[in-house]
């Protein structure tokens, strides 16, 4: 699997995951849940700016088929 | 008048007939015999069912062999659609061949069924080997031709997410199509570096058509090709109903082009939703702790409250009893204090210890520091500390004399 530098949107969004998991809990800590808010917001704002950087490339890999197959 | 024929050169003879050959563009129905494929298909058309031995030599050029949408395979049986001409300098009669149609679909299909339980007991469809595709794709190998509707179709749905998408061109159909869709997908599994990193997903796709047109996507080669590729592939081929042995290789497939951009952005899409949604449940959710906390913290409040105030009520209750006799016992208590106060003031000022201590008068105190004022209070061999004006000593009671 690939990894980005910084952030991987795959990883921010598995944290998001769990942390929500973490609220469905009944009895919760309010120091932790705190904690656990403000680790959501951060996340949420990286995601939302991954979400902003929306331009694709593409690359056109240009070969000649008839080279290559027709000997 | 004598009417003498017209005397021909080979080649206008040759010519005259080719042109008249021209004028009949027909149907001709055969099995395909010695096949040979080169840059031109060229082969034999003979009935299959008479007993007549009869053949046609057929020409299919280039240009169109590689529009084919199946491949051509001895024993095939055809209709073609052309011109026959003479080739001059062997003098042999070609037919020039414009349009080829496989008779029976049943022949197909029935290849097509065999392929599959061959593949299906090797395993090769088994969703224990196929691999899954990451969450978030972003780099993507795109495998279809450059001219068909897929591509663009396939982009349009992609959307917009930043993602690196690296086409290469391969032929969907006719006889070239599976040496350059096996090719393509070695070639991206070979060329890591073009990429930097290895992409994170493969996608072979083409728009849909007869089961002809779709031959090698249901082909062994490329089947292995699929199976062989360390970049988990997907595959949309064809229409909603089309489905392709590479269909069921493919680690994921989706139903077409569209589909496929659709499937590698699925994630990109709903994420914005689902922070949104995480969001909104993190502060709800919050909010529900803080309330309860609250809630926790007021009941306990109110319960220290009614307590203190059942309290203040029984003392208020017990006050209301003994009220008189209270305050006038404490009116009383206070006033011996206050005179008790004033008395030993007064003492206190005007027999100063110290003053007397320094007229030789001597203190005399108990092991518990008890003014002794009565020789009664003393026993023989008590040890007694005696203060006098400018320091103390400890003694030992020698003896008592009344």
């Amino acid at each position: 699997m690939k990894k980005d530098k910084k952030f991987s949107m795959n990883q921010a969004m598995k944290k998001l995951e769990e942390i929500n998991e973490w609220f469905q809990d009944e009895d919760i800590d309010l120091d932790e849940g705190l904690q656990k808010l403000q680790e959501a917001q951060e996340l949420t704002k990286q995601v939302k700016k991954r979400l902003s950087e929306v331009e694709n490339k593409f690359i056109d890999l240009k070969k000649d088929f008839q080279e290559e197959v027709g000997e | 008048m004598k009417l003498t024929p017209t005397i021909y050169s080979v080649s206008d003879y040759l010519d005259l007939l080719n042109e008249k050959l021209g004028d009949f563009e027909m149907a001709v129905q055969g099995e395909i015999t010695s096949l040979s494929l080169r840059n031109h298909a060229y082969f034999s058309l003979t009935d299959s069912k008479s007993k007549e031995k009869s053949v046609l030599g057929c020409a299919l050029w280039q240009f169109r062999l590689q529009r084919l949408p199946f491949t051509l395979e001895e024993g095939m049986e055809v209709q073609i659609i052309g011109k026959a001409n003479i080739y001059k300098p062997s003098g042999r009669l070609t037919f020039i061949v414009e349009h080829i149609i496989p008779v029976g679909e049943g022949a197909l299909q029935k290849a097509f069924e065999a392929l599959k339980k061959k593949l299906e007991d090797k395993g090769y469809f088994a969703d224990e080997r196929k691999q899954e595709l990451p969450r978030f794709p972003v780099k993507i190998g795109l495998l279809t031709s450059e001219t068909g509707d897929a591509i663009r179709d396939f982009k349009k749905h992609l959307g917009s997410f930043g993602f690196n998408v690296f086409h290469r061109d391969i032929r969907v159909e006719g006889i070239y199509a599976i040496d350059s869709i096996v090719e393509g997908i070695r070639w991206f599994n070979e060329h890591p570096e073009i990429m930097n990193e290895e992409l994170d997903v493969l996608v072979l796709t083409r728009g849909g058509g007869s089961l002809e047109s779709l031959q090698a996507f249901n082909s062994e080669e490329v089947a292995q090709a699929i199976y062989a590729s360390k970049i988990p592939v997907v595959s949309a081929i064809g229409h909603e109903r089309d489905i392709t042995i590479a269909d069921l290789v493919a680690d994921a497939r989706a139903s077409t082009p569209t589909d496929a951009g659709r499937l590698l952005s699925e994630n990109w899409r709903s994420s914005e939703q689902r922070i949104i949604h995480f969001s909104q449940s993190f502060t709800r959710m919050m909010e529900k702790i803080i309330n309860s906390h609250k809630e926790k913290m007021d009941n306990q409040l109110e319960r220290m409250i009614s307590r203190f105030f059942s309290k203040m009520d029984y003392f208020f209750e017990k006050r209301n009893y003994f009220s008189q006799s209270i305050s006038s016992h404490f009116q009383k208590m206070i006033f011996h204090f206050k005179q008790n106060l004033d008395l030993v003031e007064k003492q206190l000022l005007s027999n100063d210890p110290s003053l007397k201590l320094k007229q030789g008068y001597s203190l005399v105190k108990d092991e518990n520091g008890k003014i002794v004022k009565s020789v009664k209070k003393i026993n023989e061999k008590q040890k007694i500390l005696v203060t006098v004006s400018d320091g103390g000593f400890k003694a030992i009671v020698d003896k008592k004399e009344l």
